[in-house]
């Protein structure tokens, strides 16, 4: 969707850009956790940097692919996960 | 015959200016901008909703919860009103509605005309973690109706107002890192969250990686 709309878009300069997080501590995950405990040691085995994301894990990088500085980006994915995909 | 890059280049440094090409403390600046976020009542839509307003933009959240989450909203107005008075506004919004979506933005375009819609952050979406086997297809329709139909509507409805205003903007799909990978949990959500970095054609034959 996101390459499909930056297509179209992009005549209007308008920008689409897609954001990947890992795993991460929400109320919503933990809901999940709270359910399947086993999910968290799991989800810890490719954590490289020792943790799982929190929500603002998430802020400056949803701030930089909205403001200029990422003026030359679309059609495009940031992927922030603590390590997750090369792990896999 | 249409000038060699080289020579456009060269003729005319304006075509070297792009809007990156501001100090770098101002690349992070969302200043004089507003910013629609969908699931910005809670959870991870309503940090973002606090990282934009510390970048200086005006926000407005989007969710279906009949209130936002009473402690983060109190933090957020008071980063709000600290120094800049930036508008917050908040609505229950149904991202599966187009109609109530349409109206939505475009009460946010008419009341933030000083600050242009300049994006949004599509936040709102829902997972449930039932195994491949036993997934009824009303509850898997309803994931692709919440995280990928309604991504799409806030994604054409923040480009309409901003084609409209003739506004350069930014649209942000929080999908996920299982675009890549498959996730360690069952979760139908999971081609959802894919097909918004995958192909999906406008008609939505979308694309499952197996």
């Amino acid at each position: 969707m996101c390459r499909s709309l930056a297509q179209e878009w992009g005549a209007y300069g308008i920008r689409v850009n897609t954001l990947s997080p890992g795993y991460i501590r929400t109320a919503m995950t933990d809901e999940l956790l709270s359910t399947a405990p086993e999910l968290e040691g799991i989800w810890m085995a490719g954590a490289l940097l020792g943790r799982l994301g929190t929500p603002d894990d998430f802020k400056a990088p949803a701030v930089f692919l909205l403001a200029d500085g990422s003026s030359f980006m679309t059609g495009a994915d940031l992927r922030v996960d603590g390590g997750h995909c090369a792990s896999a | 015959m249409s000038p060699s890059l080289t020579q456009t280049v060269a003729d005319d440094n304006l075509h070297q200016q792009t809007p990156a090409t501001a100090a770098s403390n101002g690349l992070f600046s969302l200043s004089n901008k507003t910013v629609v976020i969908t699931g910005g009542g809670r959870g991870l839509g309503i940090t973002l909703a606090r990282a934009v307003l510390e970048a200086g933009g005006h926000v407005a959240c989007l969710d279906i919860l009949p209130e936002p989450a009473p402690a983060e909203w109190l933090a957020l107005q008071k980063v709000a009103h600290a120094s800049k008075r930036l508008r917050l506004s908040y609505r229950r919004v149904d991202v599966t509605d187009e109609g109530a979506l349409a109206t939505a933005f475009d009460e946010i375009d008419a009341e933030n005309s000083g600050a242009p819609l300049f994006g949004c952050i599509a936040c709102a979406g829902v997972q449930q973690k039932i195994p491949a086997l036993e997934y009824p297809q009303a509850d898997f329709e309803r994931i692709q109706r919440v995280n990928v139909t309604g991504a799409f509507l806030t994604a054409k409805h923040a480009a309409r107002v901003m084609v409209g205003n003739g506004v350069r903007g930014s649209i942000v799909l929080i999908a996920s890192m299982s675009g890549q990978i498959a996730n360690r949990v069952s979760q139908p959500s999971q081609p959802a969250r894919i097909s918004l970095r995958q192909f999906i054609k406008i008609n939505t034959v979308f694309v499952f990686r197996a």
